[in-house]
């Protein structure tokens, strides 16, 4: 090192052109006093147009006036760390950056100015946006192989006129389905009508559906449309059709085979123009074994049967499912939050979601409305992972290794599916595999 | 030097959710696939998901190492993670895109390479005649020349 003092500053011009964050500094008023080689890439100014300005005419954010890192900096004397914000280049492009501002002192420890340290972002929100598209499928997302199936056929689904059935636990996205298979069918120009079997009582129920003439019961003072006339040259969503009662799923089946409906009180029978999608998150199949939901409906029903795997099959969609979550509420709430922490990750890819997407969304939202800082860490879920978290850290693990036969049982119970078998002992799919390679199971 | 592999575990093969293994400036890709792979059948025994939490845990390439996989496959990594890897006994295959399991599968199938070679000379991700033996307990793979630049 030489000990001319000049010399040191010459360094430090190299050093910090040859880092890849961008760094700026500022007197005490607010004054560019140096501009690095990234900054000048980032920003798209030059360190010859910095220099001597003030620093918001250069890097400009939204937020200049009102909270900017710097001026935060200064007035406390604490180092602002890695704040996610937007600045608009020179050439009016919005760019995604991550800010860090420190306080910079002289040898007696007087404020003379400050220095802003900046990461380009956008790589990664390019990265991310690039995995979303690819993934997607209309409003649908997901890299499971099942569901990408699923996307692959929809198009000939859709552009068919047959009746369709989704099959689903709450919450995996059936209307979703739904929306796509109208969009893409013939009758996107028409209306997509929507109906829960299950949330209202059977006569109020039938009204809905087939609508009612005037007259037809006490306080029918004029005729009612019901959703079949509203719905002419569309497509009708029947939710919950498990929860549909028998009587109804007679006229329904009429309308299913002849495509006309009497609404309540009519003397004639209406023509039904519809196109029809079902979905329930019950076994229709048992229910039909025991007699509480019609064959003939059911096989009306099930011309083109789709199966919507639940979360928990396919944990890939989580991140992906997250980072669509993350934009979505961080542009309701007009936040800036960039991820979940590590932990916090690592708890929402192991928990076993109930209620599917709706409740991964759910989670993310409050998360994110709680979240004040950059990153959601585990303070910010729901209070039950944190509990969760605790119990699991103090669990021992419980593996016994299962003999050949009780390993064969299990297997022929399951009728081979090594998931369900791994998940009745407790472990995962590679452990019984070890286990069924050392017991000379074929596990293959 | 020489990876072995025994029939009877699973070899273990990571590759990143966002498919690359770093974006400069950004740091490091937090969220691995994590393939368990069936030596004997070279077929897919499971896939999972694991989060490295860098506050937490060791650098990335000694927790890969900790967590038991013996090769990432990726689209891109720098010389640095390359040589990093490499000196935890990971091998990397990179430039590579698609679903994990399709990766992984061409992986064990010996139909992904990027080229180089190991110090055998056997193009890098197929299988070595000379070294790989169906009939002993031990299947032999190679790790590429670490003086090789990639």
């Amino acid at each position: 090192m030489s000990h001319n003092p000049c010399a040191h500053l010459e360094y430090l011009e190299t050093i910090l052109n040859s880092v890849a964050d961008g760094v700026f500094t500022v007197d005490s008023e607010m004054k560019v006093t140096s501009f690095n080689r990234a900054a000048e890439e980032i920003t798209g100014f030059s360190a010859e147009d910095a220099m001597g300005r003030k620093c918001h005419e250069i890097f400009r954010t939204g937020i200049c006036f009102s909270s900017c890192p710097l001026r935060e900096a200064l007035a406390s004397g604490e180092a602002v760390v890695n704040r996610e914000l937007d600045i608009v280049t020179k050439d009016n492009r919005k760019i995604p950056i991550s800010v860090s501002a420190s306080v910079l002192r002289n040898r007696q420890g007087k404020t003379v100015g400050g220095v802003e340290t900046f990461r380009d972002q956008s790589l990664i929100y390019i990265l991310k946006r690039e995995i979303k598209e690819k993934y997607s499928f209309r409003d649908l997302v997901s890299r499971n192989a099942a569901m990408r199936r699923l996307f692959d056929v929809l198009p000939d689904i859709a552009s068919s006129d047959a009746t369709v059935l989704l099959h689903g636990e709450s919450g995996t996205g059936k209307e979703l389905f739904t929306k796509a298979i109208h969009d893409l069918s013939p009758r996107r120009e028409g209306p997509l009508v929507v109906i829960n079997c299950g949330a209202l009582p059977e006569p109020l129920l039938e009204a809905e559906i087939f609508g009612a003439r005037r007259g037809a019961y006490t306080g029918a003072v004029e005729n009612r449309p019901g959703r079949l006339e509203l719905v002419q040259g569309g497509t009708l969503f029947l939710d919950e059709i498990g929860d549909l009662p028998l009587p109804l799923q007679v006229k329904l089946l009429r309308v299913l085979e002849n495509k006309e409906y009497q609404p309540l009180g009519a003397k004639h029978p209406l023509k039904a123009d519809v196109r029809f999608v079902a979905a329930s998150h019950r076994d229709l199949e048992a229910m039909v074994e025991e007699g509480s939901f019609r064959r003939d409906l059911f096989f009306r029903l099930n011309v083109v049967a789709l199966k919507i795997p639940p979360l928990r099959e396919r944990p890939e969609d989580i991140p992906l499912l997250i980072d669509i979550a993350l934009d979505r509420f961080n542009n309701r709430y007009a936040k800036k939050i960039r991820g979940f922490s590590s932990e916090a990750l690592k708890v929402l890819l192991n928990h076993t979601y109930t209620g599917n997407v709706r409740e991964l969304l759910n989670i993310v939202e409050q998360s994110v409305i709680l979240c004040r800082a950059s990153e959601i860490g585990m303070d910010h879920l729901p209070a039950f992972f944190t509990t969760l978290a605790r119990q699991e850290k103090g669990a021992a693990p419980a593996q016994v290794n299962p003999t050949k036969e009780k390993l064969s049982e299990l297997l022929s119970t399951y009728k081979g599916n090594k998931s369900q078998v791994a998940r009745a002992l407790g472990v995962d799919r590679t452990t019984l595999w070890r286990w069924m390679k050392r017991l000379g199971l074929d596990p293959a | 030097m020489r990876i072995t592999y025994r029939k009877t575990e699973p070899a273990r093969i990571a590759v990143p959710y966002y498919g690359t293994i770093s974006s400069p400036p950004f740091g490091l890709s937090r969220l691995y696939f994590v393939a368990e792979v069936d030596i004997e059948t070279r077929s897919v025994i499971d896939i999972t998901l694991a989060v490295w939490d860098p506050k937490a845990e060791a650098n990335l390439s000694t927790w890969l190492r900790q967590i038991g996989v013996k090769g990432i496959i990726c689209g891109d990594a720098n010389s640095q993670y390359r040589s990093a890897l490499n000196n935890e006994n990971i091998w990397i295959i990179w430039r590579q895109e698609g679903e994990v399991a399709e990766l992984v599968e061409k992986w064990a199938n010996g139909e992904i390479c990027d080229g180089s070679q190991f110090q055998c000379g056997s193009p890098k991700n197929k299988w070595c005649a000379e070294h790989y033996d169906i009939a002993s307990a031990d299947v032999t793979y190679h790790r590429w020349s670490s003086e090789r630049r990639i």
